[in-house]
């Protein structure tokens, strides 16, 4: 169990009221296990935020918690969205309310029309008005993404490639104009051209209407995607915050410094049992970590 | 275009019940010949030789047969006036036929009584025959009684497909409309043909016969359409009534089926649909089955032919405490004969659906394929789902798989849609149609595909 790291505070959380995201020692459990011991960020409209983090860090588990996954039980702690209580929302007022998580596994689900599916997005999101632009729309963001027509007649995700997932990820952020946006390590399995499109697709959301909080573990994505506060989350806590250079400081010394620095200090950290002592830096496989693993039918 | 020319029903008839005076004076009215009265009698011996099926009966044990109340049903109803057009029929026929594409024939039936029929000039230049059943009886005598009763005969034989065959005797016993269709030789009608069954009297049966022939090489689109009244009040003894459909397909010939049941939630009836296939014969059939307190649906195929492909799909949508009772059997009797068979089910409320799927390949039938998958949701934890698919195997070198599944809808599948903002209502609703449209996708018409969706959606709510 850790001890709060009072040096460690972070470094803008003077004042959270009246933040767009103000999260205030945030302790989430799966399966009655707390993997995340006490978080407070406070993320503005603007801003990007970008999460660094060993496997098994919580960093993934903070996202669901937020986005209100029903396997992701939060136990104590305060969010708010716009200065409303974000934790008494189910999952999709938060979505209408404007919270937006980039998966890093997105569901694929058959029968359903991509095309269908956001019409029906946009019109939850905002309204009948919005099925009139709906089109032009999205003929923009497709064009922006390098993405076909054709996509829109497909099954939603249904034998996507790694990289169709995440664009389409990125197009339906796009298309929700979201206040805060979450992203997945939405890096990762992502070949150079992909990645390239998906952070252009991000670059063009940039601006005074969104703030994000891009989760990774790796540092290329925040060469392309380049944060404004960097915050690093060991053991379900975030152990140091920052500015850009923290992301370069990982990126060449990995986490080892931060976590000698705190023994030093005298902090413990709960390390994961899965990523173990050596922070191995290998992509998890799909299936050991799909939170979307469906225990229901197949072949459906 | 061709019209029936019926006298009225007698009026002595009103009333009567099911007996073997009334299936007499049905066939009198009717003017059928002496084949067909014969017919009848030998069907109504049946009806009383074959015992009433009860929970301990093979193939009926899931089945409540109580809520029937044959005593109380009359045998007919009163005759319904033919229209001359698709504007004097009744606002809700109107609504149901008009649904934006074309047809190349409509047989609009009410009540037994055919009353319009529009069959498309050219279609009637190229030798297609789409009528009334009794018409056809009358005006081609030797074609049908050539088939008719050939896939359901009007008794019951020994090593005859399916069950005891009692509901489909009565309905010989007192058939009354259904439509005939006979496709010649190499001739394909490409526009589908439709007939559409309503049942406007709850207090009377139904029993329609209809009988599809599609010659060697022929091609024919055809859709089945089902629907009733409900009874005047929820106490009344439920809407009730038996229908049969032959369809026959000779060497070389395709049929795309689609047949929708949208009876009202007070009817109890049953549904028996057999198909035949010559040599290198296909037929793509879709049944659709939503309506109904209960729904007995009886769908085979016999491959008969060798080369014969036969696909059948099956969506059903049960709410409330509406039971489906479904049967089906994928009858290989030749070499080289495939089946594939899909039928997909939600059931929400108290509803229950039972699904009994047979393949038998029988002896000499090797090289032969049959697929079977009953795939199940279950949208509360009161719903119910009994499902039993069976394999009998006589031959050799033939591939067969078979398999069902009963579970919950995939909760993941709805997260996902709630962060995208979708209240949950919509996004369960998304994640039925998605379950539904893989059955749908293989309707061989793009016209009758939205036909299904707007069914199904009918069904399970608009769309938010």
């Amino acid at each position: 169990m850790v001890a709060a790291p009072a040096t460690n505070a972070p470094i803008h959380q003077s004042s959270s009221d009246g933040a767009t995201l103000a999260i205030r020692d945030l302790h989430v459990n799966i399966d009655s296990r707390e993997i995340i011991h006490g978080i407070d960020l406070t993320v503005n409209k603007g801003e990007v935020h970008a999460i660094l983090g060993p496997n098994g860090s919580g960093k993934s588990t903070l996202a669901y918690a937020l986005m209100g996954h029903p396997r992701y039980a939060v136990t104590s702690g305060e969010v708010e969205l716009k200065g409303e209580d974000l934790l008494a929302m189910s999952a999709d007022e938060r979505s209408r309310n404007g919270l937006f998580l980039c998966f890093q596994y997105p569901t694929s689900i058959p029968g359903i029309q991509m095309g269908n599916f956001l019409r029906l997005a946009m019109k939850a999101r905002f309204g009948d008005a919005a099925i009139k632009t709906f089109r032009k729309e999205l003929t923009e963001k497709l064009r922006i993404l390098k993405m076909d027509e054709s996509y829109m007649r497909r099954y939603l995700n249904e034998g996507f490639s790694g990289g169709e997932k995440k664009k389409a990820e990125i197009l339906q952020m796009a298309l929700l104009k979201p206040e805060i946006a979450i992203m997945d390590e939405t890096d990762s399995g992502l070949d150079v051209d992909a990645f390239k499109v998906v952070a252009d697709g991000v670059n063009a959301m940039r601006g005074p209407d969104v703030g994000f909080v891009v989760i990774t573990h790796y540092n290329r994505m925040l060469e392309y995607i380049k944060p404004d506060f960097v915050h690093v989350l060991i053991g379900g806590k975030i152990v140091k915050s920052g500015g850009p250079e923290l992301a370069l400081a990982v990126d060449q010394h990995g986490y080892q410094p931060i976590l000698e620095e705190l023994r030093e200090q005298g902090v413990e950290i709960e390390l994961m049992e899965e990523a173990g002592a050596t922070y191995a830096r290998e992509e998890p496989t799909e299936r050991e970590h799909d939170p979307f693993r469906s225990h229901g039918l197949t072949g459906l | 275009m061709t019209t029936l020319v019926a006298p009225g029903t007698p009026t002595e008839l009103r009333g009567a019940g099911l007996n073997s005076d009334t299936s007499r004076a049905i066939g009198a009215w009717r003017g059928d010949p002496d084949w067909v009265l014969d017919w009848r009698a030998q069907a109504w011996a049946a009806w009383e030789t074959i015992p009433m099926p009860t929970p301990t009966t093979e193939g009926w044990r899931r089945t409540n047969l109580r809520i029937l109340a044959l005593d109380k049903v009359h045998a007919i109803s009163d005759a319904v006036a033919h229209v001359t057009s698709r504007a004097d029929l009744p606002a809700s026929l109107q609504k149901a036929i008009d649904t934006g594409f074309d047809h190349g024939a409509v047989l609009v039936q009410e009540n037994g009584t055919t009353i319009l029929t529009e069959v498309d000039t050219q279609l009637a230049g190229t030798g297609v025959i789409v009528c009334d059943i009794h018409e056809a009886i009358h005006r081609y005598p030797e074609l049908v009684r050539a088939h008719l009763g050939t896939l359901v005969p009007p008794r019951w034989q020994p090593g005859m497909p399916s069950n005891a065959g009692k509901f489909e005797a009565l309905n010989a016993a007192f058939f009354n409309g259904g439509t005939f269709v006979y496709v010649p030789k190499n001739t394909t009608v490409s526009l589908p043909v439709r007939s559409l069954v309503y049942q406007s009297d709850a207090d009377a049966a139904f029993f329609p016969r209809s009988l599809i022939i599609v010659d060697e090489n022929a091609r024919l689109t055809y859709l089945d359409e089902y629907t009733s009244v409900n009874t005047a009040s929820p106490d009344a003894p439920p809407v009730f009534g038996s229908a049969v459909v032959e369809i026959i397909i000779k060497d070389g010939g395709r049929v795309d089926y689609t047949s929708i049941q949208e009876w009202s939630l007070s009817t109890a009836g049953f549904l028996t649909q057999r198909a035949s296939l010559g040599n290198n014969a296909s037929c793509n059939w879709v049944a659709v089955v939503l309506g109904g307190m209960y729904t007995r649906g009886t769908a085979d195929v016999l491959l008969q032919g060798k080369g014969t492909r036969a696909d059948m799909l099956g969506l059903a949508f049960g709410e409330g405490t509406q039971v489906f009772d479904f049967h089906t059997l994928q009858d290989h009797q030749s070499p080289f004969t495939d089946s594939d068979q899909l039928y997909k089910t939600a059931m929400r409320d108290r509803a229950h659906l039972i699904y009994e799927g047979l393949i038998n390949i029988r002896t000499g039938s090797y090289g032969s394929n049959g697929y079977q998958a009953n795939r199940n949701v279950l949208l509360s934890d009161t719903a119910k789902a009994d499902s039993i698919p069976m394999l009998e195997i006589s031959d050799n070198d033939v591939l067969c798989t078979h398999g069902s599944s009963v579970g919950p809808i995939d909760q993941m599948h709805v997260y996902y849609l709630l962060t995208r903002g979708l209240p949950r209502p919509v996004a369960e609703r998304l994640v039925i149609q998605g379950f539904f449209e893989p059955v749908i996708e293989r309707i061989a018409v793009d016209d009758l595909k939205d036909r299904v969706r707007a069914a199904v959606d009918r069904k399970i709510g608009e769309q938010g």
